[in-house]
């Protein structure tokens, strides 16, 4: 049994970005947090010198996950080469390779920052255009968390630019854009007379010194690691919860969660990584353990009182599991573009987010890809078996003119997109891992038509040469729909304010709670939608 | 601006402080510590060193060679195939025989050749900074790594700053304007 315990007002499984602001938040508000993470403290200047001690071939292919080992006890993601932890299966299994990093900080560590509001019609999908599901609130309602998010990560935006359509704002963003280098330059440039509007994306980085960071340098490495701290991650919340008191266990992976008569949670169970279990209780628990591993957990953890699962009464956890299935496209532009200015994403064309086309295909952003072109440019001049001279200007040649676009289609949550445990694949502790089956269906491939269009258009509107364009659909790490929200009990897991219908006093601060994948990038609904839980729980500590 | 003997300046400050906030503090110390290695590869234990970067030299086009990655580049090489010392002296003398005008005109002559293959090994190395493909790969180069160098005065070198904020508003140089490296 149990070796010792450990108590505290809220016990928050996941120190990653939602679990960490959402600790920052309860911890400033007074009261005494534990942060478990199944993964290790990761130290930012050892991720640096991994990623430099990396194959250049790695960094040609973009392989954000190997700076960051894998621990036996903890294992996440990585695809070079595929170490088999997250199983996919299904007609578009590969759009499903997501990627994910375990430990404190959580996978944030390697994003890319963009932290773009959803649309009031992404709230309302079923209602406007009969697909999909509703969110259990409003966009007026998550609003103002929006903002405390986007204060607390310090995200810079379009202020003053007229951008339709755009999400009503009630306060300007606490930065302006940065301005774009070459390439975001051009390429706006390029696709306006198409009739595409390529406009600044909003960002968790510093577009000037901002709470306590320094302001970005653009050295052009935001994946897999900001150098210098200018890009906000989730550690940054793990460290302001940890000096509010908030205390960290690292190491410690959740296997069980125990039940009272009430269908209260009592405790949860965690693992070291020898395998000595620990016991921790508290008034409220929370799991933000991202969009994989939260529902995985729930499942795990089924209990006599909760044969199916914990929180799974509607049988939802684990199905609805969503992304933004892209599609992405390479060439050589005619004239010389210079990707790598600036961070490595800093604009996008938004004209496709909404509109009545969405009761019958999904919603798309396009997008220009600013990652640095040099390691690919290498390492392809190197396989042409170049030498002297013409080796070197065949790498400043695709240095200056290699470009990346792509399109992120919005999906419809779908019951039978499903995440299991793995009847055949266990981690060292003996936990299986988790295996999703992925159909992008056909709300995604008719859009996909009229994206590969939109993609070729562009690329020929830039003269490209060299175009290739992935026949498949590519993962977005954007993993949502896991444990859905609604309000009916009978069909989602969790209300309005990430409760769970089962259980009182536990709630689900991810991404798995979202009820429709809507275009941009997902994380800072994620972490407003965690903010707003905290409020939840605050508000029942208050009524003891 | 762009490569004005002031730029370069700051860009030079900027990575060094790069190091000090960033991997480990001996970074600080690399120059000297570089400079003390270079001497001792003079001596007699780094002959061997010498040679193999002397040919390097003309197999890469490029003379400012870092000494240090030559000599791991030699050591892995060696490691990874005993005929590789034959090989490099095959090469030295193909050079000192038939005395190409440039690499380019060494490895069209030796196209056919087992030597091309080495030829081409060898010029990876200092453009990559492997030898192997592959995750595991060694790396013995990286912000040096030639491939790196041709496109550095815009496009920056992973990790590392190019210059102050905002740098990425002026127009870059021409494709044509190729860096001294
Ligand atoms: C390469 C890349 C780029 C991205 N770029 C963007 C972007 O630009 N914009 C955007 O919006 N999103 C982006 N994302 C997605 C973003 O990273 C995720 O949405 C976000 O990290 C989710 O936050 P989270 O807190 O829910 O989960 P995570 O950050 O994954 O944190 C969850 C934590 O829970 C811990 N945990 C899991 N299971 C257990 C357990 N059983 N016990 C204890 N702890 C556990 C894990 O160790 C982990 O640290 C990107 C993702 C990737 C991979
Ligand atoms: S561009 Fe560089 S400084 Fe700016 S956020 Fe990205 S990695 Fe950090």
């Amino acid at each position: 049994m149990a070796q010792d315990t450990q108590t505290a007002d809220v016990v928050i499984v996941g120190a990653g970005i939602c679990g960490s602001m959402l600790a920052h938040k309860l911890a400033r508000n007074g009261l005494s947090v534990l942060l478990l993470d199944a993964g290790p403290h990761r130290d930012r200047d050892q991720i640096v010198e991994n990623w430099r001690n990396m194959p250049p071939n790695n960094k040609s292919l973009y392989d954000y996950a190997t700076p960051y080992p894998s621990v036996p006890w903890a294992p996440h993601t990585n695809y070079f080469p595929d170490n088999g932890y997250l199983i996919v299966k299904g007609p578009d299994a590969s759009a499903y390779r997501q990627g994910i990093i375990k430990g404190v900080g959580g996978t944030t560590w390697h994003w890319a920052a963009s932290s773009w509001r959803y649309l009031p019609n992404d709230f309302r999908l079923k209602s406007t255009y009969g697909v999909g599901r509703d969110y259990a609130m409003s966009y007026d309602e998550l609003e103002p968390y929006y903002y405390a998010a986007e204060l607390e990560m310090g995200v810079k935006g379009p202020n003053g630019q007229e951008i339709i359509p755009s999400a009503p704002r009630k306060n300007p963003w606490p930065m302006d854009s940065m301005p774009y280098g070459p390439g975001d330059r051009l390429f706006t440039e390029i696709v306006k007379p198409l009739g595409y509007d390529n406009t600044p994306v909003p960002q968790a980085r510093n577009s000037r010194p901002y709470d306590g960071r320094p302001q970005c340098c653009g050295n052009n490495n935001c994946m897999p690691i900001c150098p210098i701290g200018a890009m906000y991650h989730g550690v940054y919340g793990a460290w302001k919860a940890e000096r509010h008191g908030a205390r960290i266990i690292a190491n410690a992976v959740v296997y069980a969660i125990e039940t009272d008569a009430k269908n209260n949670i009592v405790a949860m169970n965690y693992y070291d990584p020898d395998k000595g279990t620990h016991r921790v209780v508290a008034r409220t628990f929370v799991i933000a353990a991202n969009g994989i591993e939260t529902p995985k957990l729930l499942l795990l953890a089924a209990n006599d009182r909760n044969p199916n699962g914990i929180a799974n009464s509607s049988d939802q956890v684990g199905r609805n599991m969503m992304d933004h299935p892209g599609i992405g496209m390479s060439f050589q532009a005619a004239e010389p573009v210079w990707a790598g200015g600036g961070s490595v994403q800093m604009s996008s064309i938004t004209n496709f987010r909404d509109g009545a086309f969405r009761s019958e295909r999904a919603a798309i952003q396009i997008g220009y890809n600013n990652t640095a072109q040099n390691s690919r440019a290498g390492m392809k001049a190197l396989s042409l078996g170049l030498v002297g001279k013409k080796l070197d200007e065949e790498i400043r040649r695709r240095s200056a003119h290699g470009v990346d676009i792509y399109a992120n289609h919005e999906i419809l949550p779908n019951p039978e997109n499903r995440l299991v445990l793995s009847k055949d694949h266990r981690d060292a502790l003996g936990i299986p891992h988790p295996e999703v089956t992925y159909d992008v269906g056909d709300y995604v491939r008719k859009s996909a038509v009229l994206s590969r269009q939109h993609l070729m258009k562009i690329a020929q509107a830039m003269g490209g040469t060299e175009i290739e364009m992935t026949p498949y659909f590519t993962p977005n790490n954007h993993i949502t729909g896991g444990a859905i929200m609604g309000h009916d009990p009978k069909d989602s897991v969790v209300d309005q304010w990430l409760r769970t219908h089962d259980h009182p006093n536990l709630f689900l601060a991810t991404g798995a709670t979202m009820a429709a994948s809507g275009t941009v990038n997902s994380t800072l609904t994620m972490a407003a939608l965690s903010l707003r839980a905290g409020d939840a729980i605050l508000e029942d500590m208050k009524h003891g | 601006m762009r490569g004005t003997p002031r730029a370069r300046g700051r860009m030079v400050s900027r990575r060094n402080m790069l190091m000090v906030s960033g991997a480990s503090a001996l970074g600080l110390f690399a120059p000297s510590f570089r400079s003390a290695m270079a001497q001792g590869i003079g001596g007699a234990a780094g002959d061997d060193t010498a040679e193999f970067v002397a040919f390097s030299r003309f197999a890469t086009g490029h003379d400012n060679l870092d000494p240090l990655v030559g000599r791991s580049l030699l050591a892995a090489l060696r490691a990874q195939s005993t005929a590789f010392p034959d090989q490099l002296a095959a090469l030295i003398k193909t050079v000192a025989d038939s005395k190409p005008a440039d690499v380019e005109a060494l490895e069209e002559s030796l196209r056919g050749n087992p030597l091309h293959d080495t030829l081409l090994q060898i010029i990876r190395g200092w453009y990559s900074g492997v030898i192997e493909d592959g995750t595991d790969a060694k790396v013995y180069a990286f912000e040096n790594a030639l491939m790196y160098q041709p496109a550095r005065d815009v496009v920056v070198i992973p990790t590392y700053a190019h210059n102050g904020p905002n740098y990425w508003v002026a127009e870059p140089a021409p494709v044509a304007q190729m860096p001294q490296f």
